[in-house]
């Protein structure tokens, strides 16, 4: 069989839960030859291809660095006009690496949460020092790390593609994971209670002296979710699932009544516009 | 103080999880390894709405065994078809669905829209 090395680059930097595009130039009904023409791309900027035109190879790796930019972008068959005349028609499919989200407490509130998650797909850790609580039982599907707040840093890995909820229901606790989290390279850090709360937490971090950059700080949603006038634990597990759904593919939440497009947002280089 | 238990794993628990094409590619990275020729089909284009977006994923090999979806269900098995014959000459192959939205949506089936599917052999 054909060796297919950028096809190779794409199913390993998959497996490797990079974001990653890989682009195939669309056989016509006239095609002399079946091998296929590809260019792999990932986030890293790693390339393989075996399109023998450069200045095609070109055209194509800068369409698919353009979408590894933003978190929304979608596979699209593009057309790419050829320096000797005519188009090639080039099909570009995009990997977004899956969402992993990380439980910071394991009460009774977070079951519905991780029970959800589990089930939306999502790669699922549940956070807590209490054996009792953070169990198979409470958390079946999901990964549990025991430990105390003072050993995140040596024992709890967040990658960008980590969704951090803090819901520990202990102000000290709530502190310590919201510190670490926004310290880390999370994409969201959403923290459980009011915002007279979090606002506490701050203060309270700042006195210790640590503090944040907006950058650190952007990344925060207090309260936590989707307005949907949730009440109950499982209403609003459906609330801060939403909200990361939304999020992970740079929307905003809301209705869809009487939107022309279902899939399409207009986002501005990946980021949802934001109040 | 004895606290530092680290990581507990992921059990099995028999969840089905909602990632369709990572499965598409584990059975391409199987096709490969044992040597068994396989076809991938993938939506390349939509126009209005589907069930499926640009991207999905199915892959089918020799054996005809099949694994995602690129439609509600619509598609399948005429794209398996498709695809057995992708396997046997190596030759990709463009197919253009239209499936008309009040018909179908009549049907209950839920896949409207106008969707090309690429095939093409990849192991």
């Amino acid at each position: 069989m054909h060796n297919d090395t950028a096809y190779d680059s794409w199913l390993e930097s998959i497996q490797r839960n990079e974001a990653c595009g890989l682009a195939t130039v669309l056989h016509g009904e006239d095609a002399q030859s079946f091998e296929p023409a590809r260019v792999f791309l990932n986030e890293d900027g790693a390339s393989v291809n075996t399109i023998e035109d450069p200045a095609l190879t070109e055209g194509i790796r800068s369409r698919i660095a353009e979408k590894l930019g933003n978190k929304n972008a979608k596979g699209e068959t593009v057309k790419i006009a050829l320096k000797e005349g005519g188009v090639a028609s080039v099909f570009i499919d995009i990997h977004h690496p899956p969402v992993h989200v990380m439980i910071f407490g394991a009460g009774h509130d977070a079951v519905p949460v991780a029970k959800y998650s589990v089930s939306l797909g999502f790669d699922t850790t549940v956070v807590d020092a209490r054996e009792a609580f953070n169990c198979e039982d409470n958390f079946p599907g999901t990964e549990r790390i025991i430990v105390q707040p003072d050993h995140y840093r040596k024992h709890v890995t967040i990658t960008k593609n980590t969704f951090v909820i803090v819901m520990n229901h202990h102000m000290e606790k709530d502190s310590k994971s919201l510190a670490f989290a926004l310290r880390s390279g999370a994409p969201y850090v959403g923290v459980l209670g009011p915002r007279s709360r979090r606002e506490k937490m701050m203060a309270q971090l700042h006195e210790e002296g640590v503090s944040f950059s907006v950058a650190e700080l952007s990344r925060m949603h207090n309260p936590i979710g989707l307005d949907i006038g949730a009440e109950s634990s499982e209403e609003i597990a459906i609330s801060i699932l939403s909200e990361i759904i939304a999020l992970s593919k740079g929307h905003r939440g809301g209705f869809l009544h009487d939107k022309h497009s279902i899939h399409k947002y207009p986002s501005q280089n990946g980021i949802p516009v934001r109040n | 103080m004895g606290l530092l238990r680290g990581r507990i794993t992921i059990k099995e628990t028999g969840v089905i999880l909602l990632k369709e094409n990572l499965k598409v590619y584990e059975a391409i990275a199987e096709a490969k390894e044992s040597g068994k020729r396989a076809a991938v089909a993938t939506v390349i284009k939509v126009i209005g709405s589907s069930y499926r977006r640009e991207g999905a994923k199915m892959f089918v090999d020799e054996t005809e065994r099949n694994i995602g979806l690129i439609s509600g269900g619509c598609l399948e098995s005429d794209v398996a078809e498709e695809a057995k014959a992708v396997i046997k000459s190596g030759k990709p192959f463009t197919k253009f669905y239209d499936l008309d939205e009040d018909y179908v949506w009549g049907l209950g089936l839920g896949c409207p829209g106008k969707v090309m599917v690429y095939i093409e052999r990849v192991s």
